[in-house]
């Protein structure tokens, strides 16, 4: 919380509770209580987990199910609805994409959402214990990437299924992905700060969050804005999602190495995110003991 | 006032459920208290009644039901004036209350009543300036000695943490007859549950001695005899559903699962006033002073080993909303409206203190004074906005018991889980966590989800987590509840043996009794501000004097209106 001047011995523990500089605590030991406290964010997301029922044989299987019922909506919808262009991607190739690229903008969306209500629901465990706020967020983020994690193998077997092979650039998806849960870190402790002013800001956010899914590279590919007005295009390609959705997708599906500008974007909105995110709540987190109850 | 309180208590405290029950029934913010006048109708002829249940009171001994137990009561109070003596009687809560050592008289003046509340205990005290009027305004003695009216309104109108016990015999007794009026009132409950736990020859024996304290009272009271008469009447009903299980089912054994009893025990949590809770300070024998650390004022901070908190001009100042549930919807809306819903709340103003090692310290106050701030800010919960707060030593979560965290997990995962949270080692957690469930006695519930726990069993949970913890700084807000009689004894022989081991207690309460006892130097903190600081009692003395003086000031500004 506040500068802990000294990190002591277990003997003799000297805490100095100090007003925060410009709203901010020393950042430096601020973080460094973080890792302490990591095992703390970790068990707090198992038993969300656990609590949940997530390790149970159907727990697993719905974190299965739930994402395959929802990409083959969409899948209908695109190929159906839309209408399926000769020119384009064949329907196995859509599908491909359309489930590696969803599941990956899944794992963002779970952390946002279960990152917005994490404070909040914290409950007297703010009001009564001292430990560094942002841990909560992060436990939620940790949450959803667990729900994420049964998805891999999933895709991996779509990924035959359609006759494509592995190729060994699939690995480069991995940074794509870390850009991806850096980012859900920020957007969570974003969300859980707006959460605690704006109770009711987690209604909201499943509409944000199918908007921002239509506007990211999850059900169109990205060569498919090709074309399409320089405006539209600036506007699609200004999206955080659009590099790291369409780098991942890219180069699990295609094994395409996608250009520098890419990765870079990607570690740059990645490291936005984080830093934009964490300051709002660290900043903000003083006030949490008074303003949730 | 639901019947789990009087149910449960037999089966917490089966030995002792007859002396303990008097203080049960005359707990001033207890709800029984305030239906008593709802009730007395009903107490208006009751011995036909009474005769008639007669009947009831053998026939269905283990109906529950409340009409049966009304019935039960009017039926042992008909018995006790059949044998002589044709006013109601009463048995005092004596000796063998295991409870009764515990409590001073002041205690049983002082002690807080409820939570939230604003006239707490302390301020119940100036309570007594009413009846100082009502006794020498002829008007209203008029009116005390109409039947049944005083009675029935003074134990209402008067919360306070008087009428307890008879230890309370302060020259008011004598002077007014208002006060005595009440004080009486509210015993006969008191003699109607004690009796009722007994078998019926140990009723007989019973009515006798309460016949015999009754004529004791009335020697000490004179004059009260015209108050007093109304009070038989009001005192079985006035305690609505205090009829101990162990009555109404004499064949059955008293002891239950511990489960069952916890169960049932937040109702009585609730119906409980500030005494009962505070069971587990009065367990706690005053410490005895130890050795005083020689200043060490010329060593860095962090070396220290004199001090166990050192405040220095600490401001907190905190915004807030006025909605329990602020929503952008609201936001919005106060926009269009050009409002603002945020208000800048001073917590706390230029305090400054120093601890020192070995010390206990009560913080009083009325409600909203910046106590729990205070102890917020001691525990880095709530960071100064200036001033700094230095303190060695890890503090203690007791602040507001309750660090549940998700209740689909067991009570052992939630230890781990507190645990973890206090900064111990996921190892040290898992190893601390097999002892911590072993303490709390819960037995298999302890695997179990939290959601199927009561919440007393909660509490022993979250009790457990923050007394072992082996903090260094003990806090102890007054809201502090742990379950059932059998687990009070053991918290409070747990909180002693951590009070002796930390460097410094802190106490917040509104029970001034246990501050004057418990702690060696006191602080009272009113409107953000350190307004005493010194020998608690003498601090103690000063707030309670300046509450009086308030009551008189607003009383008389209330006769100019």
């Amino acid at each position: 919380m506040a500068g802990q001047a000294s990190a002591p011995p277990e003997e003799s523990i000297y805490q100095q509770f100090t007003p925060h500089r410009a709203g901010l605590p020393n950042l430096v030991e601020y973080f460094r209580l973080v890792w302490r406290r990591r095992e703390f964010a970790t068990e707090m997301s198992k038993s969300r987990v656990r609590g949940s029922h997530d390790n149970t044989v159907f727990g697993t299987a719905w974190l299965l199910i739930d994402p395959m019922l929802q990409s083959t909506i969409y899948f209908v919808m695109i190929t159906f609805i839309r209408g399926h262009s000769s020119s384009g991607p064949t329907p196995g190739q859509t599908f491909a994409h359309l489930t590696s690229a969803l599941f990956a903008f899944r794992l963002c969306q779970n952390a946002l959402s279960t990152g917005a209500k994490s404070v909040t629901g914290a409950g007297k465990v703010l009001l009564n214990t001292n430990f560094p706020r942002l841990l909560i967020p992060l436990s939620a983020v940790r949450t959803g990437f667990t729900r994420f994690l049964p998805t891999i193998p999933l895709y991996l077997l779509i990924h035959l299924l359609v006759g494509e092979k592995w190729r060994v650039t699939m690995i480069g998806g991995i940074f794509f992905l870390g850009c991806l849960l850096v980012f859900g870190m920020g957007l969570s402790a974003l969300a859980a700060t707006l959460t605690v002013y704006f109770r009711d800001f987690a209604n909201f956010l499943p509409y944000i969050m199918r908007l921002w899914m239509y506007l990211s590279p999850v059900l169109w590919l990205p060569s498919q804005i090709k074309g399409k007005p320089p405006a539209v295009q600036s506007l699609m390609e200004g999206n955080p999602m659009y590099t790291m959705l369409g780098g991942y997708s890219q180069l699990l599906q295609n094994g395409h190495v996608p250009a520098l500008h890419v990765w870079a974007t990607a570690a740059f909105w990645a490291i936005a995110s984080v830093v934009v995110g964490f300051l709002f709540f660290i900043s903000r987190e003083r006030e949490f003991a008074v303003r949730v109850l | 006032m639901s019947s789990e309180t009087p149910a449960d208590r037999p089966t917490d405290t089966p030995d002792t459920s007859g002396g303990g029950r008097p203080r049960r029934a005359l707990q001033p913010g207890d709800p029984a208290v305030a239906e008593q006048p709802d009730r007395t109708p009903h107490s208006g002829a009751p011995d036909p009644e009474a005769t008639d249940s007669d009947a009831t009171d053998s026939g269905a001994p283990g109906s529950p039901s409340t009409p049966v137990r009304f019935h039960d009561r009017l039926a042992a109070r008909a018995r006790r004036a059949e044998a002589g003596d044709p006013r109601w009687s009463w048995e005092l809560p004596d000796s063998e209350d295991p409870d009764g050592s515990h409590h001073t008289p002041e205690d049983d003046t002082l002690h807080d009543t409820s939570d939230d509340t604003p006239g707490d205990g302390p301020e119940q005290r100036p309570g007594h300036e009413p009846d100082d009027k009502a006794a020498d305004d002829p008007v209203v003695d008029r009116r005390v000695d109409e039947a049944g009216t005083p009675a029935r309104e003074q134990p209402g109108d008067e919360p306070a943490g008087q009428p307890k016990d008879q230890p309370y015999e302060p020259p008011q007794q004598g002077q007014l007859g208002g006060a005595s009026a009440w004080i009486a009132a509210a015993q006969p409950p008191a003699q109607t549950q004690t009796a009722q736990t007994q078998t019926a020859q140990a009723q007989t024996a019973q009515a006798q001695t309460a016949q015999e304290q009754t004529t004791d009272i009335e020697a000490q009271s004179s004059g009260a005899d015209a108050e007093s008469e109304p009070e038989p009447v009001l005192g079985p009903d006035g305690k609505p559903l205090p009829m101990p299980t162990g009555f109404g089912t004499p064949s059955k054994p008293t002891r239950k699962p511990a489960r069952k009893a916890a169960k049932r025990r937040p109702g009585g949590k609730a119906a409980l006033g500030g005494k009962q809770r505070f069971k587990l300070l009065q367990g706690m024998a005053p410490r005895a002073p130890r050795e005083e650390i020689p200043d060490q004022s010329h060593l860095p901070a962090p070396q220290r080993t004199d001090l166990a908190v050192r405040v220095t001009d600490l401001s907190v100042t905190y915004r807030t909303s006025f909605e329990k549930k602020p929503t952008f919807r609201q936001a919005v809306m106060r926009l269009g409206r050009g409002q603002r819903a945020v208000r800048e709340i001073k917590a706390l103003q230029d305090i400054s203190f120093e601890v020192k090692t070995g010390s206990s310290v009560g913080i009083i106050g009325r409600n909203g004074a910046g106590k729990s701030t205070l102890m917020r800010t001691l525990s880095g919960i709530l960071p100064p906005t200036s001033g700094t707060v230095e303190v060695w030593g890890r503090a203690s979560t007791l602040l507001a018991l309750g660090v549940n965290f998700n209740h689909s997990l067991s009570g052992r995962e939630n230890i781990i889980l507190g645990a973890l949270a206090a900064g111990l080692s996921k190892d040290e957690a898992v190893e601390r966590a097999g002892e911590i469930a072993d303490w709390t006695e819960l037995g298999d519930f302890i695997d179990m989800p939290m959601r199927t726990y009561s919440s007393g069993m909660a509490a022993r949970i979250s009790f457990a987590i923050a007394v072992h913890m082996e903090p260094d700084i003990l806090m102890i807000d007054e809201g502090l509840s742990t379950g059932d009689a059998h687990f009070k004894d053991k918290a409070s022989a747990k909180m002693t043996e951590l009070r002796d081991k930390a460097r410094a207690m802190f106490l917040v309460s509104h029970g001034l009794g246990s501050i004057t006892e418990l702690c060696d130097q006191a602080i009272w903190i009113d409107k953000g501000r350190l307004i005493a600081r010194g020998e608690p009692e003498e601090v103690v003395d000063k707030y309670l004097s300046t509450l009086r003086a308030d009551r008189k000031r607003k009383a008389s500004d209330f006769e100019d209106v």
